[in-house]
């Protein structure tokens, strides 16, 4: 509502075309706090919207004879979706490494093993089935493996079905 | 001056007003309209089903089952055993859900998970980072809601190496898990089977009821020693600070009382359900024997007001057939038991009485006073050599009855464990077909040994499942086995949710039609007063400065 020379300005005198503005101002300010009620609903008391934080999901692909996934996985507790879209049964259990342990597909093809002590796995799964499992994982170095054994007597590791990754 | 007297000249009678009077009519018309604004939105808002508790996404056709989640991490290098999951839903925001659960190895202890959207995802917290003095082992935990939303862990401290209950204690969260306070002893020893229910309805932070059953000598090795050892109950309205003189719940002519299972009903009643083992002496003392050959029964003490005195137990089922003996009487399974708004009870337990074992339920209408006679919930073939056991029971707002239970149907061996979901919602009337939550089954024979009489060659697969009811789903837990394979004794807690139909929603569907109308009224009363403030001004009227 303007004023000119110290008094109120008579809405005959407002021209029509800021009449328009006046009025949608007013129908301005109602939408304003509809809007603001609209976002309400979504709206949480401060610190809980982050709270508690969703676990990363990982999508890992097992293949004839391979492990897709990104890397480097995170640390922390992670959910693992797991899929078979090989042609036959497949599994894995996962491992942490020591550092100075060597590449895992060098000690597998070694005459000798080193002791190794899985953290998780899963058992076979059926082509084209899936499967989740959740785990902690604290930094450092891992490897899937797969162990089942092929019709040829080859374990599908010896196959090439392994893969390292550092978690951080 | 002369602005306004030419004004008055050509306005029409309802403008006559001078000074501040001329501007009441826009007032007016710019507090309706910001009525209607707020109408309109808040019409949008349930119609769209934004309330919180209410199923996202379209509204299915019949149950949809969503595919299973892991809530507990998997641990094969210590070989962690994670079972008897307890579900809980915070009352202020059903999308945070609470899930604890015992663990029985690599040792004794407890673990609670959270989830923010409904069950959906969780997050592995930890309520007891120091344990009380005294405590080598936290066990069997407890949880519970107050009305403010503040998270009640309870949990019993095993000390030696007996792994004897030294005390029950109590830790509290009011960030949803992120911290927890020290823990608060209750209970002293020698406390078993301690639950906990909390009436959010009394006084300022609600009333904490405790049941356990008190051993009245050191029990002798996987048993208990000879009786008394009555079931007793206490409650605190102070958070826990100080609690009430413990009062007998379970009649004293009763002599094996285990098991006990507790739920509050309206008017603030207090239900104890619990097994009484009559003459079976071999599983009350944990001694080498066969399954016992007599029944069980299971009675149910209640108290009409709000836990001070019990009444007399009323036999809810006289005629438990033992489906087999009890692994470990400390931690025997209790019997399902439930209360609706309406003063239904229910409850709900698994026997060997058609040979295999079945899980049957009971209902009262009358606060459990009187009971209908057992009905069958898996729909299975009678007798037809597949168990199904160990069930929970869970009430909606709306007095939806929701029950699973493990079922074993598809397994030629009789091993492989499934869950199976039903529900009714004619306060158990009739129920739904059961429906298949797992995708995977689990081998109910990978698990914890005990090397106790009554556990010899048997696996501890827990001693409850959980589900919460919510107005349009169901959010169910259980103890997992499908990614071990035998040897190692892991297992693993997961959960999923069931989303129902339209028609099972109950005041969820309405509200979405509510608002629906709301919206559309709003809109066009806004329609129709735009449409007169622009046809008054065309009239010359001055009431149409609204700013």
């Amino acid at each position: 509502m303007g004023t000119t020379n110290g008094g109120p300005k008579a809405v005959s005198s407002i021209s029509p075309r800021r009449r328009r503005k006046i009025l949608p101002r007013c129908n301005r300010s109602s939408l304003v706090v509809g809007a603001t009620l609209l976002l309400l609903p979504g709206c949480q008391a401060p610190g809980t919207q982050s709270w508690p934080p969703e676990r990363p999901v990982v999508e890992m692909t097992m293949r004839d004879h391979s492990f897709d996934y990104a890397k480097p996985l995170p640390a922390g507790q992670v959910v693992f979706r797991v899929t078979n879209a090989g042609t036959v049964n497949h599994r894995f259990v996962l491992t942490p490494l020591p550092d100075d342990f060597p590449p895992i597909d060098a000690d597998l093809r070694d005459d000798v093993q080193r002791p190794v002590t899985p953290l998780a796995g899963i058992p076979d799964i059926a082509p084209s089935d899936e499967t989740t499992l959740a785990v902690d994982l604290a930094p450092g170095r891992y490897a899937f493996i797969c162990f089942v054994l092929a019709d040829d007597g080859e374990t599908h590791a010896l196959k090439g079905m392994t893969s390292e990754v550092r978690v951080q | 001056m002369s602005h306004t007297k030419a004004q008055s000249s050509t306005t029409t009678g309802t403008d006559r007003r001078v000074g501040s009077g001329r501007l009441a009519l826009p007032v007016l018309r710019y507090a309706i309209t910001t009525i209607l604004v707020l109408a309109l939105a808040t019409g949008l808002v349930l119609s769209a089903g934004l309330v919180a508790g209410q199923a996202s996404g379209p509204v299915p056709a019949s149950p949809q089952v969503r595919a299973e989640v892991p809530v507990s991490t998997m641990d094969l290098v210590s070989r962690t055993a994670n079972n008897s999951p307890l579900l809980v839903t915070d009352p202020d925001d059903s999308r945070f859900i609470v899930l604890a659960n015992r663990m029985d190895a690599p040792d004794f202890g407890c673990a609670l998970h959270v989830s923010g959207d409904g069950g959906r995802s969780w997050l592995t917290v930890n309520p007891v980072p120091e344990l009380p003095p005294g405590a080598d082992k936290c066990y069997a935990p407890e949880v519970a809601f107050d009305a403010d939303g503040v998270l009640y862990y309870l949990f019993v401290g095993l000390a030696g190496a007996g792994n004897s209950p030294m005390g029950a204690f109590l830790t509290t969260s009011d960030d949803r898990g992120r911290s927890f306070t020290a823990p608060r002893q209750l209970l002293g020893p020698e406390r078993y089977a301690v639950r906990m229910a909390l009436d959010p309805t009394i006084g300022e932070v609600g009333r904490i009821h405790l049941v356990w059953l008190q051993a009245t000598s050191d029990p002798p090795l996987g048993g208990f020693g000879p009786p008394p050892n009555p079931i007793m109950a206490a409650h605190s309205d102070d958070g826990g600070l100080t609690f009430s003189p413990p009062v007998q719940v379970s009649d004293p002519q009763r002599e094996r009382v285990v098991a006990p299972a507790l739920a509050l009903g309206p008017d603030h009643a207090v239900h104890v359900l619990y097994y009484d083992l009559g003459a079976d002496r071999v599983d009350y003392q944990g001694l080498e024997g066969p399954v016992f050959e007599g029944t069980w029964s299971l009675v149910l003490a209640t108290s009409p007001d709000g836990g001070r005195q019990f009444q007399q137990g009323v036999v809810v089922e006289p005629a438990v057939v033992p489906p087999e003996r009890v692994l470990l009487i400390f931690t025997m399974p209790p019997a399902s038991l439930v209360a609706d708004a309406r003063n239904g009870v229910y409850v709900a337990w698994h026997d060997a009485r058609n040979g295999d074992w079945d899980v049957f339920l009971r209902r009262s209408a009358d606060g459990g006073r009187q009971w209908d006679e057992p009905r069958r919930l898996n729909d299975d073939g009678v007798g037809n050599g597949r168990h199904q056991y160990q069930p929970a029971l869970s009430v909606a707002s709306d007095g939806r009855l929701d029950a699973i239970f493990y079922d074993r149907r598809a397994d030629d061996t009789n091993r492989g464990n499934d869950v199976y979901y039903t529900f009714s919602t004619d306060r158990a009337t009739t129920f739904a077909t059961n429906l298949q939550l797992t995708t995977q089954g689990s081998d109910s024979e990978i698990g914890p040994v005990y090397g106790v009489p009554s556990a010899l060659g048997r696996f501890e697969f827990g001693s409850r499942i959980s589900l919460v009811s919510q107005s349009a789903a169901v959010v169910a837990a259980w103890t997992d086995t499908r990614n071990t394979s035998r040897g190692p004794p892991a297992q693993d807690i997961f959960a999923t949710q069931v989303d129902l139909p339209e028609r099972n929603q109950g005041p969820a569907g309405g509200t979405r039609l509510g608002g629906l109308l709301l919206a559309a009224a709003s809109l066009i009363a806004l329609v129709l007063l735009r449409y007169r403030g622009r046809r008054r001004r065309q009239g010359g009227s001055s009431s149409s400065t609204e700013v």
